[in-house]
């Protein structure tokens, strides 16, 4: 009974809206343009899942201030993928076929990433995904993605720009033993030997994701003595990985690069065990960039949600802005009309100028490395120093990218 | 004077024995109730994730000392839950076929995972080692954590503690009778209720120990007890059920094992503790220390 009582209020309650949305709208009310969001919002990394929601909102919201696309105001319609790319499958599926959604942002998981373009690639819907999976641009190339959030190599090749600056002779490395982690290691060993000939390996670790205790694989760095250190571990495992490396002096010992360690949260939850002094990159960040288009967006993300943005709520919003754009060029919503205008689109992002390369339809976009620094201003250790790297010397060459797409 | 190479391996082995330490106060609690109360509790991960938080909660109000503190509030608030818990979900189900109890703790896995989230948010959690020891110390010319070593002997201090309560303490002869014959016990006058739930909250006040004593070297997150329960079956099998001596030492060799096999098949890591199951169940399928049911 008490369910019926419910059903009937918030009914009534849906007319009321209804009309008074009716009554507020003074011309005919347009038909909303949908899109999707995937993103875990629940369980650990909804944390994460959450800011990327937050980002793509906000973009939704200045643009229907700005009157909509093409006259139609756009509907954000958040979805948990429980960070399993089954879920993200079947969430994606109920996006398409029942709220009929023409593109959607996310996920953040590589693997479910992958699982949801299949889908996208299938049913001709547009897909901007989180996940930083070389495979989405390269072997994976569809027509219908684009990736607006920079990809493992740009992040790891800036490292190794980074690493050859900094001189240091001798590296070691360690990276969680799964596809991800090995690629982030093995894109920035690559490149460093690339374009630092003389450079050598001392040691590379390969603890597995989730291990506890990293005692044993930091007494063997310690005792091959490199004069850098690469980390390309993350979450979790990066947090454990730095309080056990400060407990035995690692940090004091070597320069130390975090291959995305830089994330807000991590830095967050390290609080006062933060590495301070070393290394660490962000897709995004912040305090980077002074331009016009960063400070609005950071005052604007801040007076919202009353929280600073970090890589995934500039990229979801960054997505949503680059959609906008390619409606506008395409005069239709239509995803078969927008992907082509998405081919050498170039926007003006928070981070920066970049562009949609249309040979793998991977963003152009430089490499942001900073030393992690405490701050008086915000709660939190902030990232100083910036070094970015740019676009050109970070991408992997058109050659290597894009196989799906040829 | 050993060389570099005789101190590197030295600092590994240590290394172990912090791991078997903080293993073997969360194998210890469970190979206790299987020991006893023949119970497999799967919510004994519970506890070690309660432990770190509440080690947590006491370090965020900034109070001095709040290591100390903190213990006794781990402490506190372990034992209270373990006692609301057995009451009141357990115990119920004691005289139900084994699978019962299996599902109830497996579905307060769930429910405090969760409950954690609510709590306390769904960001990670750190604690810093207590100041005094914050650094490494130097075995020869290898760094060496100091909080290790604390681990290593405070863990050592509290095996003695817990091996004196189960053997020397009029406690620790009823927790030892129960485990023999509990009808022999109930039949003497004993309240056998509420000597289990006893033994319920001493299981589940080691394991918040134990995951209070890893706060400051791991992250503290919803689900941080679901491997170290994993491990610390593996430990009591290896043991023997319901053996401590047989925990004690199986956690030392998983210890050892994680700690050197990493270094010397680094490709097998993952497998070792596994592969080290099978081995000991093949020569002794009752555990090292376990009697013949």
């Amino acid at each position: 009974m008490g369910a019926t009582r419910t059903r009937r209020l918030l009914g009534s309650a849906l007319v009321v809206l209804s009309v008074a949305g009716l009554a507020s709208s003074p011309t005919e009310a347009a038909e909303a343009v949908k899109v999707g969001v995937l993103a875990p919002l629940t369980g650990v990394y909804s944390i994460v899942g959450d800011r990327g929601v937050k980002g793509v909102e906000l973009a939704a919201a200045e643009i229907n201030a700005a009157g909509g696309v093409l006259g139609r105001p756009l509907e954000i319609i958040a979805r948990d993928d429980e960070t399993n790319p089954e879920v993200a499958l079947r969430q994606v599926r109920r996006l398409i076929l029942q709220d009929k959604v023409v593109a959607v942002v996310g996920p953040l998981h590589g693997g479910a990433a992958i699982a949801v373009s299949n889908e996208t690639k299938r049913s001709q819907v547009l897909q901007f995904p989180f996940a930083a999976v070389e495979d989405l641009t390269t072997v994976s190339c569809q027509p219908f993605l684009w990736r607006i959030t920079a990809s493992a190599s740009q992040t790891s090749r800036g490292g190794a720009e980074l690493a050859k600056q900094l001189n240091l002779g001798s590296w070691a490395t360690i990276s969680s033993d799964f596809s991800y982690g090995r690629s982030v290691i093995n894109y920035f060993v690559e490149h460093l030997k690339d374009i630092t000939p003389s450079v050598t390996i001392a040691t590379q670790a390969w603890p597995k994701l989730g291990e506890e205790d990293f005692g044993a694989y930091i007494n063997d760095i310690l005792k091959s003595q490199p004069k850098g250190l690469y980390v390309g571990l993350f979450a979790a495992d990066l947090v454990r990985f730095v309080k056990q490396a400060k407990a035995f002096g690692l940090l004091d010992r070597m320069t130390v690069l975090f291959d995305s360690g830089g994330s807000h949260e991590v830095l967050k939850s390290l609080g006062n065990d933060a590495p301070f002094g070393q290394w660490a990159s962000e897709r995004y960040n912040f305090l980077a960039s002074s331009s016009e288009a960063n400070r609005k967006f950071v005052a604007a993300f801040n007076k919202k949600y009353n929280l600073y943005p970090d890589m995934i709520a500039h990229d979801g919003y960054a997505s949503l802005k680059f959609f906008a754009a390619a409606a506008e060029k395409a005069k239709s919503v239509d995803p078969r009309k927008v992907a082509p205008a998405l081919a050498g689109l170039r926007l003006e992002t928070p981070k920066g100028v970049v562009w949609l390369r249309p040979e793998d339809h991977q963003t152009v976009q430089p490499t942001i490395w900073g030393k992690v620094q405490r701050s008086a201003q915000y709660p939190f250790p902030i990232l100083t120093d910036f070094v970015v790297v740019p676009a050109e010397r970070v991408t992997l060459p058109v050659e290597r990218s894009g196989q799906g797409c040829r | 004077m050993p060389d570099v190479n005789a101190w590197f391996w030295a600092a590994q082995v240590l290394n172990g024995v912090a791991i078997g330490i903080i293993l073997f106060l969360v194998a210890a609690g469970l190979t206790l109730l299987l020991g006893v109360m023949g119970m497999l509790n799967l919510a004994h991960g519970a506890f070690y994730m309660i432990g770190a938080y509440a080690l947590y909660s006491v370090f965020a109000t900034g109070t001095g000392g709040w290591y100390g503190l903190g213990f006794v509030a781990v402490i506190v608030v372990t034992a209270l839950v373990g006692a609301v818990l057995e009451r009141f979900t357990l115990r119920p189900l004691y005289e139900r076929p084994q699978g019962y109890i299996l599902l109830a703790t497996f579905a307060l896995v769930l429910i405090f995972d969760d409950l954690v989230l609510l709590i306390w948010g769904r960001a990670y959690k750190s604690v810093p080692p207590p100041a005094p020891f914050e650094g490494a110390l130097l075995l020869g010319s290898v760094p060496f954590p100091s909080y290790y070593a604390f681990i290593i002997l405070a863990g050592i201090l509290l095996t003695v503690a817990l091996w004196l309560l189960l053997q020397r303490t009029a406690l620790g002869r009823l927790i030892r009778a129960l485990g023999t014959d509990r009808e022999m016990v109930a039949a003497l006058g004993v309240n056998v209720s509420r000597s289990l739930c006893m033994i319920y909250v001493l299981s589940a006040v080691l394991a918040g120990v134990g995951g209070a004593m890893a706060a400051p070297l791991r992250s503290i997150s919803s689900g941080m007890g679901v491997e170290v329960v994993i491990q610390s079956f593996v430990v009591v099998v290896i043991g023997g059920l319901g053996s401590i001596w047989g925990a004690f030492i199986g956690a030392l060799i998983l210890g050892q094992f994680s700690a050197l096999g990493i270094l010397l098949v680094p490709r097998f890591a993952v497998a070792i503790p596994y592969l080290v199951l099978v081995i000991v169940l093949t020569w002794r399928p009752h555990g090292l220390f376990g009697s013949r049911v």
